[in-house]
């Protein structure tokens, strides 16, 4: 392949036709730079001819490539080939349509669009509300990471002691995180509901008031946090759990010698060689987080007054309750180049200074 | 890397699965004065200009479906409105032991009428879509606007069935272009509800206030009758179909959300006037009323309000979630202080035929459809959800005697007020004005300043999924 443009470049030179079958001869003459003439007109023309005529050099090259790689290329192709397609059709293509799309004015269920170019873009960064989404995307995402995992630490830490009823305690710990969002979300709603939820009640019994959960933008917010932390929290648990039992003992009782604290053991010691669990569930729970709808589609549907709207709900919102494909793809390319170069400064730079033991 | 690729793109993968045809430049309305719908839109040409001939016949005199034999199978997409799965599945039981021709599958395809439009709109990528669907007040537009239904008058001519049996007001609400796009068959409307035990305790009489102004008076006593309520009355979530009852006082105050396209009348006197007045019911601000968390029904069967506004659908509902010796009443609509009578607006769901499922699967769909709304299937249904009757032929008196409630729906009848468009017919609209209407009420934000923000998002919904697409 790489013979044809530099062939046709060189076609002046190659102009004492009876010699084309040497073609790959003129390319290696041309590369020299001594080619007179690369512009003249006309060269484009006659580039078929010339790459016919090279052909047969090239696949003596792919044969000898063949008869030497032939058995490890056959096996990267059908080891890659099916995770290269899958990745491309279920992927890139989705990925590619939606910048496409988001260049559309598109009506959700209609077969025509409007090409408007960078007008979605427009309209999402002059549109008061898309900072209030970003705010509310933040908030969510920071304290729903934060919040899961040092509670979730903090549980673990308890579950690695000697416990009677271990396994139980692990089990429970880790239930909500199976069950399905939909039906979390549906138990807290009567839970939360200020006229007749239980934690109402509770509230009421100790002489409070309940506070107006799905009424009041903060309060909404917390809610939807604090069942998100709830349903999520058991996962870190389990996986920080698992880290801490992949700790040496000759690391903590080389501590114990030392006469380190357990506050110092858990500082010094035991955080340190947790890093690597800790980025993992940093990364991981963030894009759970970032990608989470259920329980808000569920609770709040965003609201009230798009209180509990994230950028992924909003990329919902926008395409089936306002019907706006286009500009729905516009929200979700943002929310892959956050996403994007959140990756990218993780693999930069935090990744190096973990801790691996 | 990839996974958060997907992450954020995964929603939108569905819809990755076939391209819209591209137009460029400015949008596509050259009609300076467009058609609109619902009763008294005229328009020249019938029907759409779907590709499917079946579809195009509405104006023509020869009926496409002649000759056609019905399909064998069709599928039913339905949420089951009004809690009618159980009857809705032995309704098609029983059609498809009727009968040899056609097997109807009957599919839950959501839980509200949201979930089957996202559902339908997501099969519309692919070329599996089913011959029925269940239509809400706010979808069946888009719908027809896209071109997505076929009309029903030539299918109604090609079965012989006459189209006059169904309650005209319901029927029409469908009428754009000419044609109708769907048949009523969970049509409501919303009642005034209330607890018979409170308004008695309170001294009131046993009777749904006939104004908002006597329901201020209502309000003040129930509130000093100790009645361990939170409030008298709670109002719908604007997620939740708070601008479908508010049209009642925008109408009662004289105002309006639209006239046709128009959007000017939500800025206007009566709207502005209704929002002052409602803006002074909430109980934060001295008043009787309180907004509910979840559904103002629910609120009023656990007995923490007296009184709210709901669809005549959730007659049954109420019923089976209060507590045993729960009386509960239902009147009219009231009224306001410019209009008492027409302040009651129509609403509920529908069933259209799918432009997609060709032929076959139309006359199959409508040839059902004739059966599942006959005056019998019409009142069992109404009786089991309080939807009203859409035929008819319909025997209100068994009905009534089922389901005594409903007579003060039927009553209403001879009341209704089509909706505004800018609440139905502009995509997302319920809830942009939900949400104005949620900021007078809950933040005390200025009626005026609300409803200019409202206008506002209303034109550009209109000017992104309406107006390109009108003819």
């Amino acid at each position: 392949m790489s013979d044809a443009p530099l062939c046709g470049i060189a076609r002046p030179r190659l102009d004492c036709d009876q010699e084309g079958a040497y073609g790959r001869r003129c390319v290696q003459t041309s590369l020299r730079g001594d080619t007179p003439n690369i512009t003249t007109p006309g060269a484009v023309a006659i580039r078929p001819k010339a790459t016919r005529r090279s052909a047969p050099s090239s696949w003596e090259r792919l044969r000898h490539a063949w008869r030497r790689y032939h058995t490890e290329y056959l096996i990267f192709l059908a080891l890659m080939a099916p995770n290269l397609i899958l990745i491309a059709v279920f992927v890139y293509r989705p990925l590619f349509l939606n910048i496409y799309y988001s260049t559309l004015n598109w009506s959700l269920g209609s077969s025509t669009a409007i090409r408007v170019g960078l007008g979605n873009y427009i309209e999402w960064f002059t549109d008061p509300q898309s900072w209030t989404v970003l705010e509310v995307t933040a908030i969510f995402t920071v304290v729903t990471v934060g919040g899961s995992m040092v509670i979730g630490l903090a549980l673990a830490l308890v579950l690695n002691e000697r416990l009677h009823f271990a396994a139980f305690a692990r089990a429970t710990v880790f239930a909500p995180y199976v069950l399905s969002g939909v039906g979390v979300g549906l138990t807290w709603l009567f839970i939360f509901d200020p006229a007749y939820g239980v934690l109402g009640q509770i509230l009421r019994s100790l002489g409070g008031a309940s506070p107006q959960w799905y009424l009041s933008s903060p309060w909404a917010l917390a809610m939807v946090m604090i069942v998100y932390v709830w349903k999520n929290l058991g996962y870190t648990a389990v996986i920080y759990l698992a880290g801490l039992q992949a700790i040496s003992h000759e690391v903590l009782e080389a501590a114990d010698v030392d006469g380190a604290s357990a506050s110092r053991k858990l500082f010094s010691v035991k955080l340190p060689l947790l890093s690597p669990t800790t980025m993992f569930l940093v990364v991981t729970l963030m894009l759970s987080s970032l990608q989470s709808f259920d329980i808000i589609q569920i609770m709040t549907q965003g609201g009230p007054f798009g209180g509990t709207t994230t950028l992924m709900y909003e990329v919902y919102h926008d395409a089936f309750v306002n019907g706006r494909i286009g500009y729905s793809s516009t929200a979700a390319v943002i929310l892959f180049v956050i996403l994007f170069v959140m990756t990218f400064f993780y693999m930069r730079f935090v990744e190096r200074k973990v801790t691996y033991q | 890397m990839l996974q958060f690729g997907a992450a954020g793109l995964g929603a939108l993968a569905l819809a990755a699965c076939s391209g819209p045809t591209v137009s460029s430049g400015a949008t596509g309305s050259g009609s300076s004065t467009p058609a609109g719908p619902g009763p008294g839109a005229t328009s020249g040409s019938g029907g759409s200009s779907s590709s499917s001939g079946a579809s195009s016949t509405a104006s023509s005199g020869s009926n496409a479906y002649t000759g056609v034999t019905p399909a064998k199978t069709i599928d039913f997409w339905s949420d089951h409105p009004g809690g009618s799965g159980p009857l809705e599945t032995q309704l098609v039981d029983a059609y498809n032991k009727s009968q040899s021709e056609t097997v109807v599958n009957l599919v839950t395809a959501g839980k509200n009428y949201a979930d089957i439009a996202q559902k339908f709109q997501t099969a519309l990528a692919s070329n599996k879509v089913p011959a029925l669907v269940m239509v809400s007040d706010v979808w069946w537009f888009s719908y027809v606007l896209n071109k997505n239904m076929v009309p029903i008058e030539p299918l109604a001519e090609a079965i012989g069935l006459d189209m006059s049996i169904y309650n005209k007001t319901f029927y029409d609400d469908y009428l754009y272009n000419g044609s109708h796009w769907a048949v009523p068959y969970a049509r409501s409307t919303p009642l005034f509800y209330y607890n018979k035990a409170h308004f008695a305790k309170a001294g009131l009489p046993d009777r749904a206030p006939k104004t908002w102004e006597e329901m201020d008076e209502f309000g003040k006593k129930l509130m000093a009758a100790n009645l361990g309520t939170q409030a008298a009355y709670n109002w719908a979530l604007p997620t939740n179909y708070v601008a479908w009852y508010y049209q009642n006082k925008a109408w009662g105050w004289g105002g309006e959300y639209s006239d046709k396209w128009d959007l000017s009348p939500i800025v206007g006197q009566g709207m502005i006037d209704s929002l002052t007045w409602a803006a002074k019911t909430m109980k934060t601000r001295g008043g009787w009323a309180g907004m509910t968390s979840n559904s103002q029904s629910n609120d009023l069967a656990a007995e923490v309000v007296s009184a709210c506004l709901d669809s005549t659908g959730t007659i049954g509902s109420i019923g089976k979630s209060a507590k045993p010796g729960f009386q509960l009443g239902a009147g009219p609509l009231p009224g306001g202080p410019k209009a008492t009578d027409h302040v009651c607006p129509t609403g509920g769901a529908g069933i259209s035929i799918s432009q997609k499922s060709g032929p076959a699967e139309q006359l199959a769909a409508m040839k059902f459809l004739a059966w599942l709304t006959n005056a019998d299937n019409s009142v069992k249904f109404s009786a089991s959800t309080g939807y009203l009757p859409v035929n008819t032929k319909a025997d209100a008196a068994t009905l009534i005697a089922k389901t005594p409630l409903i007579q003060v729906a039927i009553n209403q009848l001879d009341h209704l007020r089509s909706q505004d468009w800018a609440r139905v017919f502009i995509t997302g609209g319920d809830q942009i004005i939900g949400n104005g209407i949620g900021e007078v009420l809950l933040k005390n934000t200025d009626p005026a300043t609300a409803m200019k923000t409202v206008q506002g998002q209303l034109q550009t919904a209109y000017n992104q999924n309406i107006k390109p697409h009108l003819s």
